[in-house]
């Protein structure tokens, strides 16, 4: 349907087109609109939508004439459309060569008078390429429904995040992102479970997990002692490193991080923990640790040492590794430490400590994804020299380990981390701050950052090289129907499965 | 006496002559009734844009257009445009229009002896071209409202399509009026202007002019003359000529009325206000018109500082006149 003509165009700021519609808001930011030049169709996303400034409309605003007929967008037609139009300013970022279907970056403009219309169906298939590892994520915003595919194995070849406020949908759509990883087994994920949501079933909503799916291709590890449909999850003290508690533990004083690394000089035989337990300030010296620093820092440590899983006994870590090597991916549950921030901190520390070494130095086929939630908090510039994050986000991905950050202050991620990000995943976002450290490097900033900043929840402004334009999605629902689908695919539906979807088309449509 | 002197005493002779009460003509005001189905209402106008003057010669770009409106359902509707745009020269020098066709010398005729004859004459054709757009729309569409801008006078006839447009009209069911943006007509003969008398009269309504003041104009008016206010809230009273369904006034400013219930200008048809806009445009197409002047010049090897120089303003005065450095020197200097 046509919507407007080009009325002001630049390569740089983009298309400016007069509507034709009675009322503007069945155009939204972010939607996509086709301008038919001669030679090409733009493909277009709406940028901004405009109500000029108009004198007439001033002097009319407020006035009460009655039985009159009010002047609108849908009431006065002119002689060049509606007299009171608004104005849509378009960002035009692929170009469509009409005979050939070719596609190139936009680096021209249509001439004036071109026509807009909503893009179609017909316009996004010659777009989004459909191949052998990709998957719809959700459906193009301001179009017949399409499901737009994102290519999972070039997403997962670099780090890329998931950015969004809390509520804006980033759990649905790290699910919907891990189940499309495992779906076309491009790697083995490794998922750090807080609240229980990646199991068969999530304790949260009771929603089908990534185990419920891909029950032969995902292991799930505990913490929790009591879960004993897990693997055991046991860290051996051995392995606790300096950082690890200096992250786990975050608000420590400079004197108690001089303390720790003190005490790990001349801890000898002893793990860490025993050691800084055991220490003394007559053992260690004056000069180098204060008795009150020592003791506060045993009192912190109550937080780590109580933690069962913190004991020798069959590494889970080489457990894992196994695992992946055969292909599976990870769930690390953690049960009843859930809630509690610092017990995280120290596990995915721990563990991104010995996945660095493992990949860098040892080397792994298998790619692993690991998804780190709450990505802020090991990648603040504060804690990022602490962490192996960083250096997870900047060299591994050419030893094969990637890192996936969700997190909802993108503003306090480094920098540098952020500059290594191939692809972002961005929902709604309120601080501009953020919004601006979310798209940090990403073109048409401006307009991307009206979009993530009007944008409603389960709606995501997916970037990078991993779709073949930028593009806002209408994350698809997360249930069952659509996981199988669109993702899992129906040849892995159980007998079970099948004969639920027969019950409802004979609801539907009778028993005959 | 001072000037100060000579302006209190006509100051004062002024109120005087408003004050006058002679006999005056009644006013029959009728009601305007609603119409079921607004006729679709065609709407006329015109305008012009001097463009290049050499010597006593003036080259114009003229249009005329004409735009359909359907009322429906709470809306304006455009239905079709239709427009005639001509170029004309015009001369004030009776040698040069002795060699020109007879429409031009009848151009020159009519208007001679008027204070900047060319604008006369040029805007003697956007008439001629309005009508002549008016009787193709009347020839080519039945059951309308053809809505001219201006009264439905003939001056000077002979110019005009205003005859043939009528008799169009009557032979289609064709509704035709003339509506006047602004009229001093005296009709009622009232010492203010009828619009003036008639804005103490509130509410909606129409009423004719009396005969007698028909009657002077025997020979020029195609139509009868009314004054109406198509609107409660109409900012003003409108002059209307009414030329066909003269028999029933009430159909004609029923069907009008409903033409002109904008909120952008209750009581003006607003057929006539996107005509007017359609019309005007040409002015904004001076640029490429001066454009083909310029190249057209050039190949008739005329130098091009003379070419340039002959470009004009939109009425007609060179832009480098000596008049319009005055006018600077006055704005500027006070």
């Amino acid at each position: 349907m046509k919507i407007g003509e080009v009325i002001q165009g630049s390569v740089k700021e983009g298309l400016e087109v007069k509507l034709q519609l009675d009322n503007p808001e069945s155009l939204r930011i972010g939607y996509p609109v086709i301008v038919e030049g001669r030679t090409y169709d733009f493909y277009c996303l709406v940028d901004d939508i405009v109500n000029q400034q108009l004198d007439i409309a001033e002097r009319l605003a407020g006035s009460d004439f009655r039985d009159t007929i009010v002047p609108g967008g849908g009431t006065h037609e002119g002689y060049g459309g509606p007299i009171f139009y608004s104005k849509a300013v378009l960002k035009p970022i692929q170009l469509i060569e009409k005979d050939s279907g070719g596609l190139s970056e936009p680096q021209t403009i249509p001439p004036y008078f071109s026509e807009a219309r909503h893009a179609e169906r017909k316009d996004v298939e010659l777009i989004y390429e459909v191949t052998d590892t990709s998957v719809p994520l959700g459906t193009i915003r301001g179009i017949e429904p399409f499901y737009v595919h994102v290519d999972f194995k070039t997403l997962t070849e670099k780090p890329f995040a998931i950015f969004g406020r809390t509520g804006s949908g980033k759990s649905i759509l790290n699910k919907l992102v891990c189940l499309s990883i495992l779906a076309k087994d491009v790697g083995s994920v490794l998922v750090f479970d807080m609240v229980g949501e990646y199991g068969i079933y999530s304790r949260a909503d009771n929603t089908k997990g990534l185990q419920f799916y891909f029950k032969d291709k995902v292991e799930a590890f505990s913490l929790d002692p009591k879960n004993t449909e897990a693997h055991p999850f046991i860290l051996d003290p051995r392995e606790i490193q300096p950082e690890d508690l200096i992250v786990a533990l975050q608000d420590l004083s400079p004197g108690m991080v001089d303390t720790i690394y003190a005490v790990f000089q001349r801890r000898g035989d002893r793990d860490l923990i025993t050691a800084i337990r055991e220490a003394t300030v007559e053992q260690l010296g004056e000069a180098l640790v204060h008795e009150m620093s020592l003791n506060a820092l045993k009192r912190r440590l109550g937080r780590i040492t109580r933690l069962p899983f913190l004991r020798e006994g069959k590494d889970a870590f080489q457990t894992m590794m196994g695992l992946v090597r055969q292909g599976k991916s990870i769930v690390l549950d953690f049960g009843e430490f859930g809630g509690d921030t610092a017990t995280y901190l120290f596990v995915a520390n721990v563990l991104a400590h010995r996945l660095y070494d493992q990949y860098t130095e040892k080397g792994e086929d298998r790619r692993l994804i690991v998804f780190l939630e709450e990505a802020h908090k090991f990648l603040d510039p504060l804690v990022a020299p602490y962490t192996r994050f960083s250096q997870l986000a900047r060299e591994t991905r050419k030893f094969n380990l990637i890192l996936a950050l969700v997190d909802q202050r993108p503003t306090r991620i480094d920098q540098e981390v952020r500059s290594q990000l191939a692809n972002r995943f961005v929902l709604s976002l309120k601080e501009q701050t953020d919004i601006d450290s979310a798209l940090a490097g990403v073109q048409d900033v401006t307009m991307w950052s009206k979009i993530v900043g009007t944008i409603p929840p389960q709606v995501v402004a997916a970037i990078g090289d991993a779709i073949r334009v930028p593009t806002v999605i209408d994350i698809m629902k997360y249930d069952d129907e659509n996981v199988k689908e669109h993702i899992v695919g129906r040849a892995r539906m159980t007998e079970e499965d099948m004969a639920a979807v027969a019950q409802k088309a004979k609801k539907i449509f009778g028993s005959s | 006496m001072t000037v100060r002197d000579e302006l209190r005493s006509e100051l004062g002779r002024m109120l005087q002559y408003r004050d006058a009460k002679p006999e005056p003509f009644p006013l029959e005001m009728r009601n305007i009734p609603t119409p079921e189905a607004p006729l679709d209402l065609w709407a006329v106008d015109g305008s012009y844009s001097f463009l290049w003057n050499l010597g006593s010669m003036w080259l114009a770009a003229v249009r005329a257009s004409a735009i359909e409106y359907a009322c429906t359902e709470g809306r304006y509707h455009k239905r079709a445009t239709d427009i005639l745009d001509r170029a004309i020269m015009v001369s004030t020098w009776e040698d040069i229009v002795a060699k020109q066709d007879e429409f031009h010398q009848k151009l020159f005729e009519a208007t001679r002896g008027r204070n900047e004859q060319q604008k006369e004459m040029v805007n003697e054709f956007r008439k001629h071209l309005e009508g002549e757009l008016a009787l193709q729309i009347a020839r080519n569409h039945e059951a309308v409202i053809v809505a001219m801008d201006g009264s439905l006078a003939a001056v000077p006839k002979e110019l005009d399509h205003l005859e043939e447009l009528v008799a169009a009209c009557e032979a289609n069911g064709n509704v035709l009026v003339g509506v006047s943006k602004d009229s001093f007509l005296h009709a009622f003969g009232r010492p203010l202007p009828d619009e003036h008398v008639l804005q103490s009269v509130g509410g909606m309504g129409y009423v004719r002019v009396p005969k007698e003041f028909e009657q002077r104009q025997h020979g020029l008016l195609y139509g009868d003359v009314y004054f109406a206010r198509l609107h409660a809230q109409a900012g003003k009273w409108f002059r209307v000529d009414v030329a066909t369904y003269k028999d029933d006034p009430d159909f004609v400013f029923s069907h009008l009325a409903a033409h002109a219930r904008s909120g952008l200008s209750p009581g003006y048809p607003y057929g006539l206000i996107e005509a007017h806009k359609l019309a005007v445009l040409i002015r904004q197409f001076r640029e490429p018109l001066e454009g083909e002047i310029l190249k057209e010049c050039a190949r008739l090897r005329m130098p091009m500082g003379d070419v340039v120089a002959g470009l004009t303003a939109i009425e007609g005065r060179r832009r480098g006149a000596f008049h319009e450095l005055l006018d600077q020197i006055a704005r500027d200097v006070k």
